[in-house]
């Protein structure tokens, strides 16, 4: 598939507000906020969705800083769709480049696969959004309460948790919760300083 | 591998094992208790019997700060039961990748003790992570809610990966020696936490407490019996380092601890001096109101009647039991209290019959709907007795128009059961002794006679006619590759080179199975749609709620007015009709009946009438098949039990292919018309369900088959030819439906990541 198409992303959804918000350290949060708001080199995301039937897609990304903008390389799985006619592959991988400046997708190459419209909001990290706070040397684990305000953009979810390492700046950040139709979701965002 | 047998060469393994001081894992450490628990312990001052009971039950409750919901069994099974790249299943100790789901090879939820024997769903005990372990979906399907017992024979139970994951009955589960001590101790921390407190002699009420037996989900004849067995479980197989870490493991979630894991000597200290037994409540054995009321000692029906005094046995699901005041553990054995196993029964020749007198009055039947009922007459009825079949081992009373039956006869009606409106193979009421020793009749050794019966195209079911011990599957037998008659149950099978038949044989057949996953469901009772093998339709059934079981199957019920309670098509079946199967979820079974016709059934109030009624059956998780005639494409399936739910597990729908049903177009050395065997064996085997990586391989197998066939044989296999499309377009929207997901998913990572992107 090597069409040049951008297709739009509409996420919509009602937010499932958990009940309980826990209290939390208001500096060490302020501080993951800032190392969140940090430039660095490069940002690796893996998104694994494990579905209820047991199938596994995995995408895989990488944000890194371009002339022109953030570029953000991507290599995503798919399932194929079969044919009597065709070679019928049951996963394929489709490989691209998107530029993001300002927060909007200026151009994109490869295949085609479809990416938010518009890339705002963000993540936040505060006390009232999560239950079971528990700050190590350098770590953060946490039950998100309030996925929505945490994520920064509507989510239909349960059972969010966060994992979060960090030194000066954050080394990972793990959040993994349960989608509305069962899919088990696992986002694992590794930086790079 | 008989189960004294399996018993022995465990224990001879273990000791030998011992001796040479190899530490091998999952096998018994010498160190009873751990010394890692002292301080949970710390206030456990009894050393046996109901105190140590009581304080180990308050002990377990009061540390149970975090009760873990029914999705914590899954997202902490890396935690509870972590093997290297996967989990650790509990029957067979195999590893599978971290999935949960509802197909073959991935995880479930097993409830040991399963919910339908105890008094929870997902929540308290029926999430408690000591208690829910991992299973691999086939041997979980394949113990169903099934007791935990001893089995002689019974068939074995596999994994997907084929691992040997127990052996079990229509009832009984045995899991393997290496388990069953686990199995054991869990069962025993369930009785202990989640029991009402002044059973087991506690001062606390845990969350979701209720009253528990033993015998609940033990097979045992008492509850002395089932504490027997559950003791030389946790003998048999000693606490290892699976169990061990797990306790900690789940220690580390809930706060409480498994007492029977930390301490082996815990379960004899208690229950093996006997005071333990039953607690303080009245309910003992599921509610019967007068205790325990099973024989200690072993029953033996009647073989061949010989003028004598007997008792009567209830024979529910393979154990025997007996009752005073007409109730067997919520069986009744009759709607009078005349009927009393505690009664002598004498047995008098008269003529070619038999007389059956207890006290002054004389027992005989009355038919009653589908089953029938014990009748008592001072003044016998003139004229007649019962017979003895000798070949069924059963008395048989006829009425002149009905046969009622007195014995361990399969597939008939039997006297008693005035509870349950059945015609089930499960409970029988059966004159006999009661002692040690060999059967009635001369004091021999009890010698099968086995029977067989036509199950399916691959297997026959084994039992024997005189008990109840021998309930097993068994492939066909075949003299050789020609022959098409099994040698044992008759079942005469299809050779795909022509030869069979002469005219008028089937040629090929297709199948479709419908089952809780073909719908898509919207909450509570409506009429809900279904798919499956590209044939649609509808049915009246519960679509779920919060609290909703999938497990449960599909569930019909007719206890509202403006419900209906059938299942039917609206889309043609691709082929005449050729065989319904159903399969019933669950211990009970309940009275179905199929219909067929040329058109559809639509949606109706009730059931549907018109078409073909092809009678009414009762169905049991055996399944239960009705044969049909004709060129009908439409089937409706109808619940015909009142009073309470009907599940079912599945349906087939087996219809003609290729050439017309009893239209004689096989037996010129091709299938069906002159279709491919291998084309026509691929469409079979296609997967509708479950990963999709599955149903692609099935499906990439059945295209390969179809590139091979000529256009003539194209046209020949027109049926599977549409059946494989119609698989096709069903995978290719459950892609699409995926890789959106898929997308949303990562455009949410990506949306997310905002900030770290401008």
């Amino acid at each position: 598939m090597k069409t040049k198409k951008l297709f739009v992303f509409i996420a919509a959804g009602a937010l499932i507000c958990l009940a309980g918000c826990g209290s939390g350290d208001g500096k060490r949060f302020d501080s993951l906020n800032k190392m969140l708001a940090e430039d660095y080199t490069k940002i690796s995301l893996t998104v694994t969705d494990t579905f209820a039937e047991g199938s596994v897609l995995i995408g895989e990304y990488t944000i890194t800083q371009a002339e022109e903008g953030k570029k953000i390389e991507y290599s995503v799985e798919r399932f194929g769709e079969i044919s009597l006619e065709g070679s019928n592959e049951t996963k394929v991988i489709l490989t691209g480049t998107a530029i993001v400046k300002d927060g909007e997708i200026v151009s994109t190459t490869g295949d085609a696969i479809e990416l938010p419209e518009g890339i705002g909001g963000g993540y936040t990290f505060a006390s009232e959004y999560f239950a079971n706070v528990k700050f190590g040397d350098g770590s953060l684990t946490a039950d998100v309460t309030d996925a929505g305000n945490f994520f920064g953009c509507t989510i239909t979810c349960t059972d969010m948790k966060v994992e979060a390492s960090f030194g000066d700046a954050l080394t990972s950040l793990n959040i993994g919760f349960t989608a509305a139709d069962g899919t088990a979701v696992e986002y694992a965002y590794t930086f790079t300083a | 591998m008989e189960k004294s047998m399996r018993k022995i060469l465990s224990v001879l393994l273990c000791a030998a094992l011992f001796l040479l001081g190899i530490g091998v894992a999952g096998t018994a450490s010498a160190q009873k208790v751990s010394a890692a628990t002292t301080d949970y312990y710390s206030g456990i001052t009894a050393d046996k019997g109901t105190a140590l009971l009581g304080q180990l039950h308050d002990l377990i409750v009061d540390t149970h700060t975090y009760y873990s919901s029914y999705d914590d069994c899954k997202t902490k099974a890396s935690l509870t039961d972590p093997s290297e790249n996967g989990v650790l299943e509990f029957y067979t100790h195999e590893t599978y990748p971290n999935n949960f789901g509802s197909s073959t090879g991935v995880l479930n939820r097993e409830h040991v003790w399963p919910k339908s024997l105890g008094h929870w769903e997902t929540s308290n005990a029926g999430s408690d992570l000591h208690h829910i372990r991992p299973t691999e979906y086939t041997t979980n399907s394949a113990r169903g809610n099934n007791k935990y017992g001893e089995i002689s024979g019974g068939t074995a139970v596999y994994s997907s990966k084929g691992g040997l994951a127990g052996y079990k009955t229509s009832s009984v589960y045995e899991p393997n020696d290496n388990v069953k001590g686990d199995a054991a101790r869990i069962v025993m921390y369930v009785y202990t936490h989640y029991n009402t407190a002044s059973r087991v002699y506690g001062t606390k009420e845990s969350k979701g407490s209720g009253a528990l037996s033993f015998t609940n989900i033990m097979s045992a004849s008492s509850e002395s019996a089932a504490i027997e067995l559950l003791l030389e479980w946790n003998e048999l197989d000693p606490v290892d380092e699976i169990e061990r870490t797990r306790n900690e493991a789940v220690y580390k979630i809930q706060g409480n601890r498994n007492p029977f894991i930390d301490n082996e000597t815990y379960a004899e200290a208690i229950w093996g001096d006997g005071t333990a037994v039953g607690g303080g409540g009245t309910d003992v054995g599921g509610g019967g109101g007068t205790g325990t009321t099973t024989p200690t000692e072993t029953f033996h029906p009647i073989t061949e009647p010989e003028e004598g005094t007997y008792y009567l046995g209830m024979n529910v699901n393979g154990t025997y039991y007996y009752a005073q005041d007409s109730i067997v553990n919520n069986y009744y054995i009759g709607t009078t209290t005349d009927i009393n196993s505690a009664s002598e029964y004498t047995l008098t020749k008269q003529g070619d019959g038999w007389i059956i007198k207890t006290g002054s009055k004389y027992l005989e039947a009355v038919a009653s709907g589908t089953h029938a009922n014990p009748t008592f007459k001072t003044t016998p009825t003139s004229g007649k007795t019962w017979s003895w079949d000798s070949e069924n081992q059963v008395f048989i009373w006829s009425d002149g128009t009905n046969e009622m039956f007195l014995g361990n006869y399969n597939g008939y009606t039997n006297i008693g059961g005035a509870f349950i409106s059945y015609i089930n193979s499960d409970y029988h009421a059966q004159l006999g002794t009661y002692g040690t020793g060999g059967s009635q009749g001369g004091g021999t050794e009890h010698q099968h006679t086995y029977q067989y019966q036509d199950l399916n195209d691959t297997y026959h079911t084994v039992t024997c006619s005189g008990c109840s011990e021998v309930n097993r599957q068994e492939a066909h037998v075949y003299t050789d590759a020609q022959d098409t008659t099994c040698n044992l149950c008759n079942h005469v099978r299809t050779i795909g080179g022509g030869t069979q038949g002469g005219g008028g044989t089937q040629g090929g057949t297709g199948k479709i199975t419908i089952t809780l996953d073909s719908f898509t469901l919207t909450d509570n009772y409506n009429f809900q749609t279904w798919s499956s093998g590209g044939v649609t339709g509808t049915a009246f059934i519960f679509g779920g709620n919060a609290n909703y079981q999938p497990e449960q199957g599909m569930q019909f019920s007719k206890v509202k007015d403006g419900y209906s309670y059938y299942l039917a098509n609206t889309t043609a079946v691709p082929g005449p009709i050729v065989s319904v199967k159903l399969v019933a979820n669950g211990q009970y079974s309940n009275d179905w009946s199929v219909l067929t016709s040329d058109t559809s059934f639509g949606q109706v109030t009730g059931k549907p009438t018109g078409g073909t009624n092809h009678g009414s059956k009762a169905v049991s998780s055996s399944g239960e098949t009705w044969n049909i005639d004709g060129d009908d494409t439409f089937f409706a399936i109808t619940y015909d039990t009142t009073g309470f739910a009907g599940y079912l597990a599945s349906i087939e729908i087996t219809y003609a292919t290729g050439g017309s049903q009893g239209g004689g177009t096989q037996g010129g050395g091709e299938v069906g018309g002159g279709q491919s065997e291998a084309f026509h064996t691929a469409v079979e085997g296609i997967v509708s369900e479950g990963s999709l990586e599955a149903r692609a391989a099935s499906l990439n197998e059945a295209i390969a088959a179809y590139k091979t066939l000529t256009e003539a044989e194209r046209s020949a296999a027109a049926a599977d030819v549409q059946k494989l499309q119609a698989a096709i377009a069903a995978y290719n929207e459950a892609v699409r439906k995926f890789n959106a997901a898929a997308s949303a998913s990562e455009g949410l990572a990506l949306q997310a990541a905002g900030s770290m992107l401008n």
